[in-house]
């Protein structure tokens, strides 16, 4: 399922003129995208948290060809599914 | 950052961002994820343009798999775009590394560092030399004296850094004062090893010039190297424990209170015992002359 099929279903069940609910998906994405880099946490209630960590730069020692890498920091994105939503999937 | 985002707060932003009412923004980004969370439920993947893919997997913990969009990604590590994995063949010093990652006054770590070890070690071995020195029991008298004041000028300086720490941290970094810190450390340091090493009777007064010079200069923005220096003495103090040459003067300071102590100990117990072998002594001699046993 891509995005347009997702943002018309999204019109259907919301009832809201297609501009309007277009307008309001991409806020959706861009407010989602603004937590991320600000390295907060969005939870989303059934469904889950997306969240965001920033890792150091660390040394990575690679022992079978002996090089010592310096690795540079940086941002993940990751997610979270929500116990009521892994429910849903087990049962 | 790191605060938890509520569905309330994100309804909030959406509605700032496309002037709709939070309440249909809430419902909106409810309705969004329902129709998303059914799709996976029915088991097609999900991909939410600049934001990634939901796929579902059969593992029970972690029935979603995400994977960040990939223009997101960059855009999340845009300050780190710059750098690159690097390749260190061989051994990696680890002085080196925290070289690397402490502050820029690195230079000054340097600078205090050949410059401390003059300040700390004349206090440190004060026990020593007045007992190890062939000068007149005066110049002895003096020298005692003028480090006991030179402590409490170290302690007023931490005293008046500490208050004024508070004031130069909302200043905030200044790169230029490094040479400034450089040249007013050392400087300072130099006096300090003035006073501590000198055998006449000025360095009273150069103490009492050298301390109310500082007191002066504390008022201005100078006193942001006496706190560099105070960190940098941290700073030091810590790697002071690593260095050899400081284990074996330790070691040495340290000898003379264990010896100290242990002989004290022994003379101390010594002569109690012989105090009461004595009294001992003397009360049974009393018994037998008067001829009273048993009481």
């Amino acid at each position: 399922m891509n995005n347009d099929d997702l943002k018309s279903a999204l019109r259907q069940r919301i009832g809201l003129p297609e501009s309007d609910s277009d307008n309001i998906y991409e806020a959706t994405i861009d407010a989602i995208k603004e937590c991320a880099k600000n390295l907060d946490t969005v939870a989303i209630p059934g469904f889950g948290s997306f969240s965001c960590s920033k890792t150091d730069e660390s040394i990575v020692i690679d022992e079978s060809t002996g090089t010592n890498t310096l690795v540079p920091p940086k941002i993940e994105l990751s997610f979270r599914t929500s116990v009521v939503l892994k429910k849903k999937f087990v049962g | 950052m790191n605060e938890k985002i509520p569905l309330r707060a994100l309804a909030e932003e959406i509605s700032r961002r496309s002037g709709c009412d939070i309440d249909v923004a809430q419902s909106y980004i409810k309705a969004l994820f329902a129709i998303v969370a059914d799709r996976l439920l029915n088991g097609e993947t999900v991909t939410i343009n600049g934001l990634g893919t939901f796929a579902p997997i059969p593992n029970p913990d972690e029935p979603l798999r995400f994977a960040v969009d990939n223009d997101l990604a960059s855009e999340l590590n845009a300050p780190f775009a710059m750098f690159k994995a690097v390749d260190f063949s061989g051994e990696i010093d680890l002085d080196q590394l925290d070289r690397i990652t402490s502050s820029t006054v690195d230079d000054v770590d340097d600078a205090e560092m050949h410059n401390e070890p003059e300040t700390e070690q004349p206090q440190a071995d004060e026990s020593e030399n007045t007992s190890g020195r062939d000068d007149a029991n005066d110049t002895g008298y003096t020298e005692s004296e003028v480090t006991h004041e030179d402590a409490t000028t170290t302690a007023r300086e931490n005293d008046i850094s500490s208050e004024i720490e508070d004031d130069v941290e909302h200043e905030g970094a200044q790169p230029d004062k490094p040479i400034d810190i450089v040249d007013e450390a050392i400087n300072s340091a130099d006096t300090q090893t003035e006073i501590d090493e000198s055998v006449e009777a000025k360095p009273t007064q150069m103490q009492a010039e050298y301390v109310t010079g500082d007191l002066d200069e504390s008022d201005d923005t100078e006193s942001a190297d006496t706190i560099e220096t105070s960190e940098d003495n941290d700073a030091y103090i810590v790697e002071n424990s690593e260095i050899p040459e400081e284990d074996e003067e330790y070691v040495e300071y340290h000898y003379p209170t264990k010896s100290r102590f242990g002989i004290g100990f022994l003379l101390g117990l010594i002569t109690g015992l012989v105090v009461g072998a004595l009294c001992f002594v003397g009360y049974v001699l009393y018994f037998v002359e008067t001829g009273t046993k048993l009481f």
